[in-house]
């Protein structure tokens, strides 16, 4: 990973910067046409709004990224889109279906890989799997005929007899990502799918998702690696402080410059003060 | 390394700064000190359990001291000159010391507020910490009671020794020995424990191998327990006579161990054996020695292998997830993963592996006690109503797994019912066979068809209370493979309430049945005691029906509200 070491001095973003694209209205009715569309999201813990109305539309057919620093709302904003945590006000809509309306036609349409959450990990993956793909209703010879190919595809064929609390970090992530992919859905919300990922597990992953988008299927992955969302996503969304800071295709956010740019100049950033560590340097 | 720095870098890389050089040791030894104090401290913030059983602890802890006191005041004027005093306390010595080592190892493993492993990164020697490892543990509210203990006893074996002892020369030389042989007791006290421990930590070990251990570690404490608790009952019939002997020479042979050796020294000295004083402080000296190096090599290899402990685990059989009897539905999906995480995760292993321990408790009391016998009946029967308990925090265990079911929309009947069928399969046949072994062995086989119906409806009416209550009142558990011993959910007050609902939910819709069990016990004859085995499975059925059905509702309505609630184990 760089680091922006090259930019300016960090400056807070002006209004009229925000959003390459126009700013969507909390009341605006959802768009269904959309792979998912979120108004007016808001959340609060013990008495603090962490989401502050964010509203948000992904086309159908997009890879799109959403990126923010640590603590932004990106994954309470995530868990409220897929089912995880009743949103204080606010709706998502997943290919025209309300999450919190028709849940569970919202869930058949939906794959989810949440982050920083352990899985039924006594399992080991083939069975994870058969688990997951009977509870979505599936019959048996399909989840088994699904199962296998997916094992093989993630190279996790091998793994048979090994519990997923013993796998690795890359591991987990990829028996996480075919128990979201199981069922075909049309869409796939996916938390840091790449976090702690090794480069080879990681190049599966990206192969899988791109080829997944090619195929006519939209994934929203959140990430605080740029350089990740620039070479995968065709749109992107950046989330700061619960609210969102600007979204549209990756070329409208970030202009002329690189996204971590455009990042560090809306997000803010900290300088480390000259000389203040020269002591490690002598 | 060095190919990608420069000459300059070289050279400021090899340069000795400050902060590598050396650390005198008692540096070391405040800084552990002061280090576990301040953690210690820290560990009661926000945590009212501790604070109360620290208390509760301490109370006990300051009655035991007074109680000693006392004890000492009459041993050592009723024991008067001769050999009973010494006895007593070569066999306090014992107790001491074997204690120090059983207790840790059996049931509450030693403070590891300091785990050496966590200094593994620091550049400092297993030599240099130790001292300051061994200060940290001295200091704990047990080490201080056991020196307060030890402090009792000196005096009063100092008093004995200037009244009653001997003669002038035993008494001075016994008198000099008495404060070091007592400091080294209590040194081995702290040693012990640590060294095996260490030991243990240090040793890759499988997951499962560890996780077995834990479950393995209570089910013989809880068999040591109740074995005791048998034994004093039976007790009153045994000739003391015939005990004493076989103490006395197990205190004899005891003292030539480590265990009994430090303490046994002064009362050598004071009966006038000089040989087998010298030969004691040796072996005594020795041990701590031996147990001092023992240690540190624990330490050093905990400290060049900090992340073993972690690692490795064996591999499970291969087999399909749904079982054959089962339906490849989402009820038979998880069915089939309750089944495994019963035989895979520790926590529901050791639910259940207390009653078999308990079982053959009250079967054994029965027996020693025949008057008894129809109370440890009718508590084997509510024991085994009581396995359905064992369900009672379904969403709970799951934790932050939940998201999976969640996100795939798992249905909520199928979700409740096959954990119940999983129960049903791994407990049920243990709970019956169980109960009909005892109430054979205790002459009760003309009361099998009661005694069998009864326990069916109170397990199914268990079943019934444990998926509401588990739906109403979830709370958040230790993660899966914690050692049972170590595991504190269960002390939450939100543990405590849904355990005390349920636990009332499971007896009280069955009062009918109960009562007219005790009427055909008391006379009715076995017509009404087999209504009453019949009434008892109908009423278990409908709690289960019911249970079952606004446990669904419950969990169809608010399941993400009950997962946020659980969604990060303690």
């Amino acid at each position: 990973m760089s680091t922006p070491d090259a930019s300016p001095a960090p400056r807070p973003a002006a209004p009229e910067e925000l959003g390459a694209a126009a700013p969507l209205d909390a009341g605006a009715a959802p768009d269904s046409s959309a792979a998912l569309s979120i108004r007016g999201l808001r959340k609060s813990f013990d008495d603090r709004e962490v989401v502050h109305g964010l509203s948000l539309d992904v086309p159908r057919g997009s890879f799109y990224g959403i990126v923010g620093p640590n603590g932004a709302g990106k994954t309470t904003t995530l868990s409220m889109a897929t089912g995880l945590l009743r949103p204080d006000a606010g709706s998502a809509v997943v290919l025209g279906e309300d999450m919190w309306q028709q849940p569970a036609r919202a869930k058949a349409r939906l794959g989810v890989l949440a982050d920083g959450l352990r899985t039924f990990d006594r399992l080991t993956g083939r069975e994870l799997l058969t688990y997951v793909g009977l509870l979505r209703g599936m019959d048996a010879a399909t989840v088994e005929e699904r199962s296998a190919s997916l094992l093989e595809a993630l190279d996790l064929a091998g793994e048979d007899g090994k519990l997923v609390v013993d796998y690795s970090a890359g591991m987990t992530k990829k028996i996480l990502l075919a128990s979201a992919l199981i069922h075909a859905p049309r869409l796939l919300v996916l938390d840091e799918p790449l976090e702690a990922v090794d480069p080879v597990s990681a190049q599966v992953i990206r192969t899988i998702l791109t080829a997944y988008v090619d195929g006519g299927g939209t994934v929203v992955l959140s990430s605080h690696v740029m350089e990740l969302v620039e070479g995968l996503c065709s749109h992107v969304a950046i989330i700061a402080g619960g609210e969102l800071k600007a979204d549209g295709t990756l070329a409208e956010v970030r202009g002329e410059g690189t996204l971590v740019q455009r990042f560090i100049d809306l997000v803010g950033g900290a300088r480390v003060a000259e000389g203040s560590l020269s002591w490690l340097e002598s | 390394m060095a190919g990608v720095l420069s000459s300059e870098q070289t050279a400021v890389a090899s340069a000795q700064h400050a902060g590598h050089g050396e650390i005198p040791t008692r540096a070391v030894i405040r800084l552990l000190v002061g280090l576990k104090w301040t953690l210690w401290k820290r560990s009661y913030r926000k945590n009212v359990g501790k604070i109360v059983g620290t208390v509760i602890g301490t109370l006990y802890a300051l009655g035991g001291l007074v109680g000693l006191t006392f004890a000492f005041l009459g041993t050592t004027l009723w024991s008067g000159e001769g050999e009973t005093f010494p006895l007593i306390l070569r066999t306090l010595g014992v107790a001491a010391v074997l204690l120090w080592l059983l207790i840790p190892l059996l049931a509450f493993g030693v403070d590891d507020t300091l785990d050496a492993r966590a200094f593994a990164l620091l550049p400092r020697r297993a030599r240099e910490l130790q001292p300051g490892l061994f200060a940290a543990a001295a200091l704990s509210l047990p080490s201080l009671f056991t020196l307060a203990a030890v402090a009792v006893a000196t005096v009063f074996e100092a008093i004995w020794l200037v009244l009653l002892g001997p003669g002038p020369l035993w008494t001075v030389l016994a008198l000099i020995a008495l404060v070091p042989a007592n400091l080294a007791g209590i040194v081995l006290c702290l040693l012990l424990p640590r060294a095996v421990f260490a030991h243990q930590a240090g040793r890759a070990s499988s997951r499962s191998g560890r996780e077995l251990g834990g479950i393995l570690a209570m089910v013989v404490f809880l068999a040591v327990v109740y074995a005791f608790s048998v034994g004093m009952q039976s007790l009153g019939s045994l000739d003391l006579d015939q005990l004493l002997p076989a103490l006395l020479v197990a205190v004899d042979v005891l003292a030539w161990t480590p265990i009994g050796a430090p303490f046994a020294v002064p009362m050598d000295l004071a009966e006038g054996a000089v040989l087998v004083a010298l030969g004691r402080a040796a072996v005594t000296a020795a041990s701590i020695w031996l147990v001092w190096r023992w240690w540190r090599r624990s330490l050093d290899a905990a400290m060049t292998s900090a992340l073993t402990g972690d690692a490795s685990s064996g591999t499970a059989k291969v087999s399909a997830l749904v079982p054959r009897w089962a339906p490849s539905t989402a009820l038979g999906a998880v069915i089939g993963r309750s089944l495994r995480y019963w035989r895979r995760d520790t926590r529901y292993l050791a639910a259940i592996s207390i009653y078999p321990v308990m079982f053959v408790f009250f079967g054994a009391m029965g027996f020693v006690l025949p008057e008894s016998r129809s109370f440890m009946m009718i508590m084997v029967v509510a024991m085994g109503g009581l396995t359905g308990i064992a369900i009672s925090n379904e969403i709970g265990f799951d934790g932050p797994a939940g998201w999976v079911n969640i996100t795939a929309g798992a249905p909520a009947r199928a979700n409740l019912l096959g954990r119940v069928v999983a129960a049903a399969v791994i407990v049920l046949p243990i709970v019956l066979v169980l109960s009909a072994v005892v109430s054979v062995v205790l002459g009760m086989a003309a009361h099998l068809p009661v005694i069998l119906l009864g326990m069916l409806g109170l397990v199914l009416s268990g079943w019934g209370a444990s998926v509401l209550a588990g739906t109403l009142l979830p709370y958040p558990t230790s993660p899966p493979g914690t050692n049972p011993m170590k595991d504190k959910s269960a002390s939450s007050a939100n543990a405590m309430l849904s355990m005390a609902i349920t636990s009332a939910a499971v007896g009280v819709p069955q009062i009918p049945a109960i009562g007219l069990a005790i009427w055909g016990l008391l006379g009715g004859g076995p017509l009404i005691e087999l209504l009453a085995g019949l009434v008892a499975v109908l009423i278990g059925a409908v709690v289960l029906v019911v249970g079952l059905r606004l446990g669904a509702a419950r969990l169809e309505r608010s399941y993400p509200e009950l997962f946020q609630k659980v969604r990060a184990f303690v």
